[in-house]
């Protein structure tokens, strides 16, 4: 008995039957119902949505027979497939060179006539099973039969497709999941980078105060140099270092605190009030004079504070940096916010040189072209901007500097 | 006595700093800005200058050079937060003696000056040349 000879394709036509991920599954009624339709328009006692595994048949519906599979070796539709887009018709098996051995014709169901539909995927057209309607009669299919068998067949793989789709788009969710916590995480540790030179800066200050002080005292210990008034304003200054490093470390402690993932409500003026402060150095750094022209009442939205912070941050310093290459006289960072109709709007412009990209391009352009922290960073803006049912978008004029505007939805 | 200039916009450490000085035998005069230092305009009397890199209008970096053009060739130690490798280099370029990390340990701060002031003394030209 000749076996069907694998189709050249057969690792991938596997593929695309293992990614439907429906092997095995339980009987659905949308493709009993299909089957059970053949066999009673093709009159005859068997029909089946045979799927062709790597070593086995498996039906995934299944009329007038048993078994849950059958060997491939004894299998008409592993015949079928070879030839995708045309049916396999056998009117009398026993004088069939191909199946004329076979156990399922020399034996039980004692299979004569079979007519198959083969069932291709979608993507990639991968022949994966058939739509068969099987009899232990010698007999032929006509015309109408034969039509109405390949309508059926037809939506048995409508509904494969319909499979492969949702599958398809597990998928994409999932991958685009992995993608959203991988940049969260470089986000994190981009903001991670910042604050280490946030703190490291700020408490240089009281420290290298604290040391030299302390170091004084102990000179004037060694020296026996005592003198009331002198010590006392050096130890009163002491205190007021310390409390200065902590206030830095409650300020960053705030700045960084844990905030549960749920929203509250939150004014957008506090969140960038306290982003100005924090970056406070950065801007005295790169020299950038900052106008904040907020609304005069608070501007509340539906947010996790936390992560409206961080894109502020990211925007805040990706227009630092996009001012670089400017006169430090003209660098200037203007933040603006206002309520039109139901929505919050902030606008943050630079006056660097413009985005080197077109305005819908930069959002796109800037999460595949750009790796670091800046290129994530952006990114995640309009992620986390998403996320608060809001928009971000970039617009700028060559020369004239670049414009990020954020549209939240106001506080109900 | 030899004089240390201090220039740092951070009063807590002006003040600090001075009395670790003046009680290690320096005399001390401290400036707020970058601005206010040029216009004592008499720098011959400072033995070592101490410059925040960081200073509100004119940077640390620009006092520098603006000295180095008026071939003024005190010594200058930076002081600095966070500073990059590149930072620091330009620092150095420009002429400054050294870049101190802060917080700076103030035994090491007194030694440098001593030691800076001790090669001015023993040499006939400061131990760079005018750049930047």
């Amino acid at each position: 008995m000749p076996e069907a000879v694998l189709p050249l394709d057969e690792p991938v036509r596997l593929g695309a039957l293992l990614g439907l991920d429906i092997l095995d599954t339980p009987p659905e009624g949308a493709y009993d119902d299909i089957v059970k339709l053949a066999a009673e328009l093709c009159e005859t006692p068997i029909a089946l949505i045979s799927l062709v595994d790597e070593h086995r048949q498996w039906f995934k519906a299944a009329h007038g027979l048993d078994a849950k599979e059958t060997p491939r070796a004894f299998a008409f539709c592993a015949h079928a497939i070879h030839a995708p887009n045309e049916p396999l018709i056998v009117s009398n098996a026993e004088h069939d060179p191909r199946f004329a051995d076979n156990p399922l014709v020399t034996g039980d169901p004692n299979i004569r006539f079979y007519a198959g539909i083969p069932l291709v995927t979608k993507s990639g057209q991968q022949p994966i099973g058939t739509l068969c309607v099987i009899s232990d009669e010698v007999r032929e299919l006509s015309d109408g039969q034969l039509k109405t068998l390949t309508v059926l067949a037809n939506h048995a793989e409508k509904l494969l497709h319909l499979r492969e789709a949702t599958k398809e788009l597990i998928n994409q969710q999932f991958e685009l999941q992995q993608q959203q916590h991988e940049l969260a995480r470089l986000g994190r540790l981009a903001l991670a980078g910042e604050l280490v030179a946030e703190v490291s800066h700020e408490m240089g200050q009281p420290l290298f105060a604290i040391s030299a002080l302390s170091a004084t005292l102990e000179i004037m210990n060694e020296q026996r140099g005592w003198e009331y008034g002198r010590t006392s304003v050096l130890i009163g200054r002491l205190h007021e270092a310390c409390g200065h490093a902590g206030q830095i470390l409650t300020r960053l402690r705030q700045f960084v605190r844990n905030v549960p993932p749920a929203f509250e409500t939150c004014d957008i003026n506090e969140i960038l009030g306290s982003t100005v402060e924090f970056l406070d150095f950065q801007c005295r750094r790169n020299e950038v004079n900052i106008q904040l022209n907020l609304a005069s009442s608070p501007l509340n939205v539906r947010a996790n504070s936390a992560h409206l912070q961080q894109v502020a941050v990211n925007l805040f310093i990706n227009a630092f940096e996009a001012m670089d290459e400017v006169d430090a006289a003209d660098r200037a960072l203007m933040v603006t916010s206002r309520q039109e109709d139901d929505s919050i709007i902030v606008e943050i412009s630079d006056s660097g040189p413009g985005l080197t990209v077109s305005d819908e391009a930069a959002f796109k352009a800037f999460r595949t072209t750009k790796a670091d922290g800046l290129g994530m960073g952006l990114s995640i803006c309009s992620r986390i901007i998403e996320n608060h049912s809001g928009r971000i978008s970039a617009s700028s004029r060559a020369g004239e500097g670049a414009t990020f505007r954020i549209e939240l939805p106001k506080a109900g | 006595m030899q004089r240390v200039g201090i220039i740092d916009d951070d009063d807590r450490v002006r003040f600090s700093v001075q009395m670790l000085l003046e009680i290690s035998g320096f005399e001390v005069e401290t400036f707020a800005s970058a601005e206010e230092f040029l216009a004592c305009q008499d720098f011959s009397r400072f033995a070592c200058l101490i410059v925040d890199f960081r200073l509100p209008e004119l940077s640390g970096l620009e006092l520098l050079r603006i000295l180095r053009r008026q071939q003024v060739l005190t010594p200058a130690l930076i002081s600095s937060g966070f500073i990059s490798e590149s930072e620091a280099a330009e620092f150095v370029a420009a002429g400054a003696f050294d870049v101190l990390h802060k917080p700076v340990d103030p035994k090491q701060l007194v030694g440098t000056i001593r030691d800076i002031i001790a090669r001015a003394g023993s040499l006939q030209n400061p131990p760079y040349s005018a750049a930047g």
